[in-house]
């Protein structure tokens, strides 16, 4: 990892600020989004970790991390941030710690926690103004527990709590708009599979005092049945696909980050893991699929 | 009792395996313990799972130490945690174990005096890695001698009960086949009666600390290298140096910072810690890191 700002993908290649060993999944693609934050980010952080897949990371006496790490409840992460904030500010003002050894405060949690049972903390939190990072890894389910549905599982995935029939019946929530409408000092949605979008979004977070959110889908082959292999070219093709659209809220205004001009077919991206394969056998399911297309296609032309 | 233990990796099936094996106990009248031995281990991990079943209740808790059957789903676990996997082997354990190593080559590595049951891959079809939990429920099922087959595919039925029909039909039938294969070993598992506590428990009593004390703090970073996730890893990337441009993609998308660089700006493979995900091999623009399998590699290393 080079110091300083990241202008091509050799910037983020290297020496990284995680540690191998943890006890992660294999290919995971959380793993890799947490990497590259704390490439990007640098080494004087402070992680609050609500509980999910993640909080294995650190596990007593083992942490892969460069600094700090705390464990709190699914619900609380961003409350916990607001202590940790708090509590650092005291120290600088006491003069007990200088501000160059100030460390930056990340709540980081998964989407059964974002955009379900923290969120009322997470929304406070954004309320008060709080200088913090928020990175959540989305697995698009309750990972941790053997992926049962969260309120991010998209609509037609089989998971462990919708394993029959059509599979997930629920609307994935845009959280990004929930988020928005707070008027955070920064939001955007990333992807480890595109890292130079990522650097280039976290380091214009890095220059912003306030609450600075990011949402990052994150291919996770034991939830959605693949390859550990394919984490980044399933991600890649959640973009290209136009499903997971690159985007950036900053001064009120939203900006697509990456707007592909010839989006391939969602099949191509639905159709390489196994929680979608109920789609594809015995028969194809044509109606489920268009409809899945079609909501993609009314998204790119509604913005 | 009989007291028998499966070995795979994490996403191989033998929570599975042990399941159904359970239920077909069950199903036949006894009285079951069935469990996986969990930890925060994830896929591709070192794993394990164990069966109870008794004509009596069942007092005994917590992981076999003394197993009637091993089973051993994964043959590289016998390089990685290989006194894990053979603890506690008595006068009449019985290993059962697919391999394509040869009869002799599984004997010296075991090297335990007793009778081994090998499954060659080659006679399993070629997917099999994904029905090793019905493979090994049901040999396991049938060595004991006890168990019919009508309750042995009540047991698979039962147990993958929400999953699609015609799986159900594949997993029912390669049961069926290997239940009929193993028919020659009948009753070759024997049960063992109770096992005297081995060792009393050593009780130490803990001073009360406060609380700012007694919670786990750890004082160091990066500690997490000390755990040898190479051990995971079934397939093996190897850097093709001769093809590699020094690009860096694979340093960059590995997740678990397996991938160094060295002086030259070439990547260097971290084998104590890489995982064997193969990420690197797939984003790689010059196709220099090749796949191998880690069963011919893992004598050299690890
Ligand atoms: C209040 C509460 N309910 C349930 C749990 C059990 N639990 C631990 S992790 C987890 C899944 C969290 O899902 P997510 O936030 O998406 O993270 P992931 O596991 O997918 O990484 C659950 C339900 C908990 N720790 N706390
Ligand atoms: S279950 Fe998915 S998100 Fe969780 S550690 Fe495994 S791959 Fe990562
Ligand atoms: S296979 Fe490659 S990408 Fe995966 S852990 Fe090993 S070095 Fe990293
Ligand atoms: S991605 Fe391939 S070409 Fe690039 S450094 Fe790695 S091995 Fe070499
Ligand atoms: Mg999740």
């Amino acid at each position: 990892m080079s110091e300083g700002l990241i202008k091509n993908i050799k910037d983020l290649a290297g020496e990284h600020n995680l540690a191998s060993g943890t006890s992660i999944c294999a290919g995971c693609g959380a793993l890799e989004t947490v990497k590259l934050f704390c490439d990007i980010l640098g080494k004087n952080t402070v992680f609050v970790n609500a509980a999910g897949c993640m909080t294995l990371l650190a596990i007593y006496p083992f942490t892969p991390f460069s600094g700090s790490w705390l464990y709190t409840a699914m619900a609380s992460a961003s409350a916990g941030a607001q202590g940790i904030r708090d509590a650092l500010d005291i120290l600088i003002k006491k003069g007990r710690l200088s501000a160059a050894e100030d460390l930056k405060v990340i709540v980081l949690t998964g989407d059964g926690s974002a955009y379900g049972m923290g969120l009322s903390a997470t929304s406070a939190a954004i309320d008060r103004c709080l200088d913090f990072y928020y990175l959540c890894y989305n697995n698009e389910g309750y990972g941790n527990t053997g992926h049962q549905d969260s309120a991010a599982t998209p609509y037609g995935a089989r998971t462990a709590t919708s394993s029959s029939g059509a599979g997930f019946i629920g609307r994935k929530k845009d959280l990004f708009s929930i988020w928005a409408a707070h008027k955070p000092a920064y939001l955007a949605t990333v992807i480890a599979a595109e890292p130079m979008d990522f650097a280039r979004k976290v380091e214009t977070a890095m220059k912003i005092k306030g609450p600075k959110m990011f949402i990052s889908l994150a291919p996770c082959p034991t939830g959605w049945h693949y390859e550990p292999h394919q984490t980044v070219s399933i991600g890649k093709l959640a973009v290209q696909t136009g499903i997971w659209p690159l985007k950036e809220y900053k001064d009120g205004k939203v900006t697509h980050t990456k707007v592909i001009k010839e989006k391939l077919p969602v099949e191509e991206y639905l159709k390489l893991q196994g929680r979608f394969e109920h789609l594809f056998t015995p028969e194809k399911n044509l109606v489920l699929i268009n409809e899945i297309q079609s909501s993609v296609d009314q998204y790119w032309i509604d913005i | 009792m009989y007291r028998i233990r499966f070995h795979g990796r994490g996403g191989e099936g033998m929570k599975t395996a042990s399941r159904i094996l359970g239920s077909s106990f069950f199903f036949e009248g006894f009285q079951v313990q069935d469990a996986p031995k969990y930890g925060a281990e994830r896929r591709g991990a070192p794993v394990s799972a164990y069966v109870r079943a008794d004509h009596k209740q069942i007092y005994e808790r917590g992981e076999i130490h003394k197993p009637d059957l091993i089973v051993i789903a994964d043959e590289t676990l016998l390089h990685v945690t290989r006194n894990t996997v053979l603890e506690g082997i008595h006068e009449n354990t019985v290993i059962f174990i697919i391999s394509a190593m040869s009869n002799s080559e599984l004997e010296e590595i075991i090297n335990s005096g007793k009778s081994i049951i090998k499954i060659d891959p080659a006679a399993l079809p070629e997917n099999y890695h994904r029905f090793l939990s019905p493979i090994t429920a049901s040999a396991s099922a049938c060595f004991t001698g006890k168990i019919q087959s009508s309750n042995l595919i009540r047991g698979v039925k039962d147990e993958l009960k929400t999953v699609k029909d015609d799986l159900i039909i594949e997993n029912v039938a390669i049961a069926e086949k290997i239940f009929n294969e193993m028919k020659s070993y009948s009753g070759i598992v024997t049960e063992t009666g109770e096992i005297t506590v081995l060792r009393d428990p050593q009780l130490i009593t803990l001073p009360l600390h406060n609380s700012s004390i007694a919670t786990p703090v750890i004082r160091t970073v990066s500690t997490s290298v000390k755990n040898q996730t190479g051990s995971w890893r079934t397939a093996r990337p190897v850097v093709l140096y001769e093809k590699c441009s020094g690009c860096m993609m694979c340093n960059v998308y590995c997740p678990d910072s397996a991938i160094t660089k060295n002086k030259d700006g070439f990547p260097v493979i971290d084998y104590n810690h890489c995982k064997g995900c193969l990420i690197c091999c797939e984003v790689c623009p010059s196709g220099a890191i090749r796949k191998e399998n880690e069963k011919i590699r893992r004598s050299e290393t690890v």
